[in-house]
């Protein structure tokens, strides 16, 4: 019977058996005590009205420029700063090579 | 959808699906975060909102089932006596609900608060449309007596 009634409360029955529902209430005396009570908690549940307000959250920021440039623009650093330390590496080198020639020639001619 | 968008659409009924299951705000507002933040990471295709439905409800469920005691949070109080009393009125909802079991809980919150029917619910949790019928009859012959002492004290209603 309790089952019926919840059915009832919350909605759960079609109207055939609403209406088949509502007769019996009519007819018998503890069904429709027990639907008093259930309404009662039922509709109580509803006095817990208090509602919370929506937090902002930081969404993720759209990227300046699209992904995909971002490999190709670390490829180009790249290759720019492998050319600036080849150019510096030879330019040592080369100046280190003068350097012993000339020490060479020094030590040669002492 | 953007997910700015649904933030906005959907946000604040989620977060009120997940208070009144949780019934602490700092959960609730963790719980909308992770759904958002996990919903960003899978992209989920199809039913969105059914999507964060059920994320957000498995993880508030997860919690207050985790959690030993549900501390049923105070509201802060808003001073007039009229405001008071509804407060106190929540407080026993509050209070009433949070002595069910977990997944009765979840199961009357669902119901009652978001007007699911048991299919709805079943899909959500995970069980099957029979057993979420079962959870509910059962929550609500404890709240019909738990609530049942109170409304006879004429505290609600009258």
């Amino acid at each position: 019977m309790d089952k019926e009634v919840i059915d009832y409360l919350s909605g759960e029955l079609n109207w055939f058996k609403r209406s088949v529902f509502k007769l019996r209430i009519k007819r018998n005396p503890i069904i429709k005590k027990k639907l008093k009570e259930y309404k009662e908690a039922w509709d109580t549940l509803l006095e817990w009205k208090e509602t919370i307000e929506l937090p902002e959250i930081d969404l993720v920021q759209k990227v300046s420029f699209p992904l995909r440039l971002k490999p190709a623009f670390l490829l180009a650093i790249g290759i720019i700063g492998l050319g600036i330390g080849f150019y510096f590496g030879l330019k040592s080198y080369t100046s280190t090579f003068d350097y012993m020639n000339y020490a060479t020639e020094v030590l040669y001619e002492e | 959808m953007s997910i700015e968008k649904l933030y906005k659409n959907y946000g604040r009924m989620l977060l009120d699906m997940s208070y009144r299951i949780t019934q602490n705000r700092a959960d609730a507002e963790e719980i909308l975060q992770e759904t958002f933040l996990e919903f960003w990471k899978r992209k989920p295709k199809g039913a969105i909102i059914a999507w964060l439905k059920k994320v957000v409800v498995n993880k508030s469920f997860n919690l207050i089932r985790d959690r030993k005691n549900l501390e049923v949070e105070k509201a802060s109080p808003r001073t007039p006596e009229k405001l008071m009393e509804d407060e106190e009125k929540a407080m026993v909802v509050k209070k009433a609900l949070s002595q069910l079991k977990p997944i009765e809980n979840t199961v009357v919150v669902l119901k009652r608060y978001q007007g699911m029917s048991h299919k709805e619910i079943a899909n959500i949790l995970g069980i099957s449309e029979n057993n979420s019928r079962v959870i509910f009859y059962r929550a609500m012959k404890n709240l019909k007596e738990q609530l049942g002492s109170y409304i006879k004290r004429g505290n609600i209603n009258g």
